[in-house]
């Protein structure tokens, strides 16, 4: 992975003394906490509910074991023995106390980690596909172009004060597991039919209030163009982007109100103007970047089959079927190990999970851990001949479960058990929701299927592309549930659509069941998915299950 | 929940070093326990009150609505303070564990309400 340089490190312990002293004149109260908040939100630290939380950046997901212990430290030390893992592949500690933050981001400067630009209008940690570098379908790893963009953007004068926050997402794969189309820009790696490789670029996609798919800016943008080319996307944002309103300061609405095409040629033009000026990336850098991604020796592993182990062992064989996929070089595989066992909070891993997969990364994953949007932790290379024993390893931490891709493998936000801005809780809807229908016998009949709860608007918890979106908000004080169906994240991407009148949080699981019967029922065969039955039937007679009369809709 | 002419109110804040769920008890001193809180009957003394919180003690002081009840138990009248006076749904974390307080689900429970 990418190893800081010297400028790096001086860089991050010049940020942790400057944040120590106005903690200091923020308790000596020469910081007034209008003064303050911006200061400490630019290092990552909020307000909850119970206390400040810590939101630590973890570039485009990725982790060594050293640094997964020092989580884990931190967790144990300065919060209560566990880490919440984010869909923007972060993590967040949701109970530090202000006068140790200061230590916790010397101890993260010390595994190369910050907690930088993991919140205000500036842009934000670039995510990236959890499985770069070890997907089949890859053109290119795109982290390479993630960590460009992170050098780019880390301290960059002009877009320390965007009208709103700036997310970007790429992938390098034909498969978008990055959710690029709902990003303010996506970027894919594609080749073109010269065979070149160079980006496709897609504009103000979004959820929150506003869901809107992104639109396609270019379709193959060279390489070399990508920084003046989105320096000029962000000098427009800049200049056009409204600061008057909250609500309508994200470029998607600003792309709505020009219009794609007046958008393109207004980029254009500020490209033109710049692009002799800009210099190329200096190729000693170029070159240090690739190093830092350069792929484990694949040829150590010996060529091994898995289908023994697989009929030695049912619960083995269960959890390999979801958690187990293809590698690039057929020695190996990726593995996926779901924060999401039924009845546990969805992203949140104790301490000592953490030094679980950290220890395993070790011994038998070359060292290499990812977290993924959808709050699960990768291990992208594991030779076949040590998955057995890695499966082992996982089960005895409690990490074991078999139900990758499957209904309890629910993304949730933190929602109003810690979230300042929510208007319902999430996390207890996705426990209900995962211990009711979370046994491999319903898993099974069900197939894949993705359930996913925001515990506000704003959607952290992606509900809009959700297969099964759920939506929490308050009504006169009471907790209400809307459900949209069909949404979807991938290069096929959907906004839901939203059934009808929320449910009352008691009426949820009933209404929950009744959505799967309905599939059940009308899908062709088991073969035929939930996402593609909804494609293939509509919304209709789920309304109608739903709300078989107007009388007896849930209040 | 619908706001009845008897409602009282509580001054609410995050005290500043911890960032923990502090409640008004007199002029400069806050608790951590809900059940320390000074009651208001008349919301302009309260805002009076929550005017004066000091900004180098605590972080975004405001009123929160609260019912009593025949025990004389402070209750808040909306979700959200019953979570930040007892601590999450999902763990036995916060002032339920530490403070010794009344549990989430004890606030939450029936007859706890009307
Ligand atoms: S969706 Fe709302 S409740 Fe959930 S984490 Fe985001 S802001 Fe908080």
């Amino acid at each position: 992975m990418y190893q800081y340089s010297p400028f790096d490190h001086d860089y991050i312990r010049q940020r942790v003394r400057i944040f120590r002293e106005q903690v200091d004149r923020r308790i000596a109260g020469v910081l007034t906490e209008d003064e303050f908040k911006p200061l400490r939100l630019q290092n990552g630290v909020y307000l909850q509910l119970h206390a400040y939380m810590l939101r630590v950046a973890i570039p485009y997901g990725t982790l060594n074991s050293r640094q997964m212990r020092q989580l884990a430290m931190i967790a144990d030390k300065w919060d209560r023995g566990y880490g919440h893992f984010t869909t923007r592949q972060n993590i967040q500690f949701n109970w530090t106390k202000l006068k140790d933050v200061g230590d916790i981001l010397d101890a993260l400067a010390d595994v190369e980690m910050h907690a930088i630009q993991t919140s205000g209008n500036c842009i934000r940690n670039v995510t990236a596909d959890h499985f770069a570098g070890a997907a089949k379908d890859e053109i290119e790893d795109p982290r390479i172009t993630a960590e460009l963009l992170r050098q780019w953007s880390t301290g960059h004068p002009e877009f320390a004060f965007l009208p709103r926050k700036f997310k970007i997402a790429v992938t390098g794969a034909d498969h978008d597991r990055a959710v690029t189309a709902f990003h303010d820009i996506g970027i894919g790696i594609v080749k073109n039919a010269n065979g070149a490789t160079g980006y496709k670029v897609i504009i103000g996609g979004g959820l929150g209030r506003t869901p809107i798919i992104g639109s396609v800016l270019q379709e193959f943008l060279p390489k070399a163009d990508l920084l003046p080319y989105l320096e000029s996307v962000l000098h427009i944002y800049n200049r056009y982007g409204r600061r008057d309103n909250k609500y309508k300061a994200r470029i998607k609405i600003l792309v709505q109100e020009l219009g794609i095409d007046q958008t393109r040629a207004e980029i254009d033009a500020h490209f033109e103007s710049i692009k002799d000026r800009f210099q190329d990336v200096p190729e000693h850098i170029m070159a240090r970047i690739n190093a830092g991604f350069a792929p484990p020796d694949f040829a150590q592993a010996a060529a091994y089959d898995l289908h023994h182990d697989l009929t030695v062992s049912p619960a083995f064989a269960a959890w390999a079927e979801n958690s187990v996929m293809a590698h690039r070089d057929d020695r190996h595989v990726m593995i996926s190990i779901s924060l999401k066992t039924p009845g546990d909070t969805p992203g949140d891993a104790s301490a000592d999970q953490m030094r679980v997969m950290a220890d395993l990364a070790e011994r038998f994953a070359y060292d290499e851990i990812r977290i993924s949007h959808e709050q699960n932790v990768i291990l992208p290379h594991v030779p076949k001949q040590h998955v057995a024993e890695l499966y082992r390893g996982l089960q005895a931490a409690g990490l074991a479960s078999a139900n990758i891709g499957q209904i309890s493998d629910i993304i949730a936000c933190p929602g109003m058990d810690y979230c300042a801005l929510a208007t319902a809780r999430s996390v207890p809807i996705a426990q209900d929701i995962a211990r009711r229908f979370g046994d491999i016998k319903t898993e099974r009949q069900i197939g894949p299927l993705k359930i996913k709860i925001s515990g506000c608007i704003n959607a952290c918890g992606h509900h809009h592309v959700g297969h099964i979106g759920i939506l929490g908000l308050d009504r006169a004080g009471v907790e209400n549930y809307q459900i949209t169906l069909g949404g979807d994240g991938t290069e096929d991407a959907a906004i839901g659509d939203r059934t009808g009148p929320g449910f009352a949080a008691d009426a949820l699981l009933p209404a929950i069941e009744t959505i799967l019967d309905t599939y059940v029922e009308h899908r062709l065969n088991a073969d035929e998915h939930f996402l593609a039955c909804y494609r293939r039937i509509g919304l209709t007679p789920f309304k109608k299950a739903l709300y078989p009369s107007k009388q007896k809709t849930a209040a | 929940m619908t706001i009845t002419a008897n409602t009282q109110y509580v001054i609410t804040a995050n005290d500043l070093y911890d960032g923990e769920v502090v409640f008004w008890q007199s002029p400069d001193a806050w608790s951590y326990l809900l059940s320390d809180s000074y009651v208001f009957d008349d919301k302009d003394d309260a805002s009076d009150n929550l005017g004066r919180a000091r900004p180098d003690q605590v972080v975004g002081a405001y009123l929160i609505d609260v019912d009593i009840d025949a025990n004389d138990q402070i209750t808040p009248t909306h979700l959200r303070e019953a979570i930040r006076a007892s601590g999450p749904s999902n763990y036995f974390h916060g002032k339920q564990s530490d403070r010794k307080t009344i549990s989430l689900a004890d606030r939450l429970s029936p007859q706890k309400g009307t």
